[in-house]
């Protein structure tokens, strides 16, 4: 069976730097990809390119087979992937609300968007009560809330997160990896860029382990668990 | 890109035919006038009709055999963008070219700069409306073309003063000897005509708001009966926009620069306004029929003095040429210093004993209600009260 | 200075201030979004002016002028983002800024050539001329209509960069665009609609500036822009409220100075306004109210 999310043979130039070195990776339906590495090693290049914010110079992407080569972010979006970037990126003179909703504006419907954005304050009750207030203004772990819900607003199928846990406390990492797993059992794929390596194997079906760029594993997340090459990606 | 370049290179094809130099081989017998107008920037309102004028009286005469009938005229004309510096670069490289005749922009700043040339290389030169009388201070090659503004300051004070006004305003800007001087000259003649002066403001050329020098006016005591300015456009429509705005309906007097559709298209504002003018196309005179042959051959009216002026430079040139009996520079100087009574379109223009700005009568006109332009009286300034510049 | 004196030069200093603060505001939300310190922008306020000129010579009554005008600045702005600058997406600042100077010359030149040299007359009925008086003290009718389109225009904005979505767009985008895009939000949607915004601050500047001033020439926008370039820069270079008292700021300084500094300080007006606002920026180098942005290499 074709897998929701395909890259394959993905090269991606930064200027003279040559960043990302054939990689490959798969997200089936409903599961988890964790992809791994050290600093610099192209998971937040990957993803991103997956998002269509970066140009890549060889290899494919396919979304449900269909080739995303070429297409713009916001249509890439539109196709029913939710983006929470490295550094949540919420935007801070909007207030919580605004973020949302402007999440939400892909809906095309006002209604709908409202009762996602709801819903989504009571999964979240934090953001719930501070809706009113600028994000800037929300601390690092809240930030990071807002980033996932707002990655939700559009209903995606496939969730691309880079770094949820980074900076946070251990309570609050615990809390973003059990949503994780619930995001998962409702059936929503995720591609998860992360740093926490043993929470990621966990939680993931697959693996990917990236080192300067190229493919050092892949596989079925137990079998890379116990590798060697987990150790070794992280000391080079 | 492509299409930023196409626009860049329309804007530079366009450039071209604005400021293209008409270049055809010497001959032995032509005279040869260079010509520095510019057809972008703050002096494109006077130098484009006046570079017209000249333009269409040289051609007129070119078409019955030249100057005199004999000496057929080159014209070679640059566009200076209103720059300085480019106004330098050009007059330098039509003296390279054996230029025989500078014709300067028409403001006194450019001339000057263009008269260190010519005075230099002894080429006759004259501006096409400089009116600042210093601009001939440079040397004896530098000339003046239209009545200076203390002609007109003189003509003005002595009218305002016979019509019983006491106490005047004066609006004026250091940013051109233009705007500077013109209301200087006129408060001189009308204190020694007996009036006073309750208060003056400056302002800057292209000043955004006016409203602030209307608030001090109209808190001025005594109140002023009177208002004078040599303000030019967009600055002249913008003060008396928010002068009248302010309810102040004083007495406003200019200087020529208010004699354009322009300013008579503002409407209700402008109506009483008076200013000076160089001239006045009445029914029957040359003028008249100068504007009648220049609409006849290009299709547009000649609608301010500049055109007619621009023609009177190319009679100057040649009856200095048809005095001196030769196209020798020095010669030509000699003779048009003391052009006497020499016959204008726009007006006749005296030469002799003056300091090289002509001599000639002014016009006071009326801009009514309806946006028509009414004439006053024609007058000489009274050369026992003209200011010194 | 006597109170009925203060407050008049007070209805200057507002109604001049509100003119820079719309072309700020202008400046300020092309600014934000795609880095780009547009002086074309004084052009796009010379076409409006044009426009009720034209629509004036055409014998259209007022309000048709008015709307005429204000479209014509929009469709010119909004072109000239279709024509120029979406070319260049991805440009550096410096090259975005000269092409801008580029078309604010081929523009000019274009106006001189192609409708004249000479500034166009704009007549407006008297009762717009007029004044009325309160208190004793006299008031423009213009600088009254001045201040209070202004006001208006600024609410009317204020409700739309929060309530629409495009509007909401617009305030993210200037944080972080390519965030925007991350939300499906489409990116030339967001960048016609602050050209279209800054096009139409423009034009409603143009509509005041022209009724005030009574003439439109081909070098009309350039002197305006500069100021309320000057009052982006004050106000916090990309912020939009900073560029709004950034206006005002500018307005009050170029009024006070001419109207209590003695009447020999007048021709150092323009020094004085850049020195006050050299000063500022020495206190508060980010600007009056500096915009909140991310900046990602």
């Amino acid at each position: 069976m074709t897998a929701l999310l395909e890259v394959e043979g993905l090269e991606v130039h930064y200027g003279p730097v040559h960043a990302v070195k054939g990689v490959d990776l798969a997200v089936q339906e409903g599961t988890v990809t964790a992809l791994l590495g050290a600093n610099g090693a192209g998971k937040t290049t990957t993803l991103m390119a997956v998002a269509g914010l970066r140009k890549i110079s060889a290899g494919d992407i396919r979304l449900d087979g269909r080739s995303l080569v070429g297409t713009s972010s916001e249509s890439i979006i539109r196709q029913g992937v939710g983006v929470s970037p490295e550094g949540r990126r919420v935007f801070t003179a909007l207030t919580v609300a605004e973020n949302l909703r402007l999440a939400g504006a892909i809906h095309g419907d006002a209604a709908i968007s409202s009762s996602i954005a709801e819903t989504l304050m009571e999964r979240f009750p934090i953001l719930g009560t501070r809706r009113h207030q600028r994000a800037g203004l929300l601390s690092g772990g809240e930030q990071q809330m807002l980033a996932l819900a707002r990655a939700l607003m559009g209903k995606p199928r496939l969730l691309l997160l880079d770094e949820p846990s980074l900076g946070l406390a251990p309570q609050m990492v615990d809390r973003v990896f059990d949503l994780i797993a619930e995001l998962r059992e409702e059936g929503i794929a995720v591609l998860l860029v992360e740093q926490n390596v043993p929470l990621s194997l966990e939680i993931a079906q697959e693996a990917v382990i990236l080192a300067n760029g190229r493919m050092a594993a892949r596989g079925d997340s137990e079998k890379v668990a116990q590798s060697d090459v987990i150790h070794a990606a992280y000391l080079t | 890109m492509k299409a930023i370049r196409d626009v860049m290179l329309a804007g530079v094809s366009l450039a071209v035919i604005a400021g293209v130099s008409v270049s055809v081989a010497v001959a032995e017998d032509e005279y040869f006038i260079g010509v520095t107008s510019a057809q972008s920037g703050y002096l494109a309102p006077y130098d484009q009709p006046a570079y017209a004028g000249f333009k269409f009286c040289i051609e007129e005469k070119n078409a019955q055999g030249g100057l005199n009938g004999k000496i057929p005229v080159r014209l070679e004309v640059k566009d200076t963008r209103s720059d300085t510096a480019e106004t330098i670069k050009a007059v330098q490289e039509l003296v390279d070219d054996g230029a025989q005749f500078i014709v300067s922009p028409a403001d006194a700043d450019p001339t000057i700069a263009a008269g260190q040339i010519t005075q230099a290389a002894g080429i006759p030169t004259m501006t096409f409306a400089g009116t600042a009388p210093v601009l001939t201070a440079v040397g004896e090659y530098i000339f003046g073309s239209y009545p200076a503004d203390n002609q007109q300051a003189t003509v003005l004070a002595d009218f305002a003063t016979e019509k019983g006004f006491e106490r005047v305003y004066i609006l004026k800007s250091p940013d051109a000897a233009y705007t500077l001087g013109g209301p200087e000259y006129f408060a001189e003649v009308f204190e020694k005509n007996g009036g006073t002066m309750v208060g003056e403001s400056l302002y800057s050329l292209n000043q955004p708001d006016f409203s602030t020098i209307v608030t001090k006016i109209k808190s001025t005591e005594p109140a002023p009966d009177l208002i004078v300015t040599w303000a030019w456009e967009p600055d002249f429509p913008a003060f008396i926009k928010a002068l009248r705005g302010a309810g102040v309906t004083t007495q406003v007097m200019g200087g020529d620069v208010l004699d354009t559709p322009t300013i008579r298209g503002l409407g209700d504002v402008v109506s009483g306004v008076y200013h000076t003018s160089g001239g006045f196309p009445e029914e029957g005179s040359d003028y008249a029929d100068f504007v009648k042959r220049y609409e006849a051959a290009t299709g547009s009216p000649p609608d301010n003095n500049y055109y007619v002026n621009g023609c009177d430079i190319a009679n100057m040139i040649e009856q200095a040429i048809a005095a001196a009996g030769s196209t020798d520079p020095s010669d030509v100087r000699d003779a048009l210093a003391d052009i006497k009574d020499g016959k204008g379109i726009m007006s006749n223009f005296t030469f002799a004993g003056t300091d090289r700005m002509p001599l000639r009568p002014v016009v006071i006109a009326k801009i009514e209600e309806d946006g028509t332009k009414s004439f006053v009286r024609r007058a000489m300034a009274d050369p026992d009260k003209l200011p010194q510049p | 200075m006597p109170l009925d004196l203060f407050i008049q030069q007070l209805v200057n200093a507002l109604s001049l201030g509100g003119i820079y603060a719309l072309l700020a505001l202008g400046l300020a939300v092309v600014f934000s979004i795609i880095r780009l310190i547009n002086f074309a922008h004084g052009e796009i306020m010379t076409v409006g002016g044009y426009g009720v000129f034209f629509s004036l010579l055409l014998g259209w009554p007022i309000p048709a002028a008015i709307i005429v005008g204000v479209s014509m600045s929009i469709i010119a702005a909004v072109a000239m983002e279709r024509l120029a600058f979406r070319a260049m997406k991805g440009a550096s600042v410096v090259s975005l800024l000269i092409t801008s100077f580029a078309i604010s010359e081929i523009l000019k030149v274009l106006f001189q050539n192609g409708i004249s040299a000479r500034p166009k007359p704009i007549a407006l009925p008297s009762e717009l001329s007029g004044s009325y008086e309160v208190g004793g003290i006299v008031i423009g009718v213009i600088p009254t209509l001045s201040i209070a389109i202004t006001l208006i225009s600024l609410t009317v904005l204020t409700a739309f960069l929060r309530r629409t979505t495009t509007g909401l767009a617009m305030r993210a985008a200037a944080e972080d665009f390519d965030m925007v895009r991350l939300l499906g939000v489409r990116a030339g949607g967001v960048v016609a609609a602050a050209f279209a915004l800054s096009g139409l601050l423009a034009g409603i500047a143009a509509v005041i500036w022209t009724a005030q001033r009574g003439s439109v020439d081909p070098l009309m926008g350039f002197f305006p822009v500069l100021k309320a370039f000057i009052a982006t820069v004050l106000g916090g270079l990309g912020s939009l409220s900073g560029a709004v008292l950034g206006g005002f700021v500018v307005g009050a300084i170029e009024v006070f100075s001419q109207a209590f500094l003695p009447e020999s300080l007048s021709p150092y007006r323009d020094a004085i306004v850049l020195g006050s606002v050299i000063l500022i920026l020495l206190v508060r180098p980010e600007g009056l109210i500096p915009p909140a942005r991310v900046d990602r290499s």
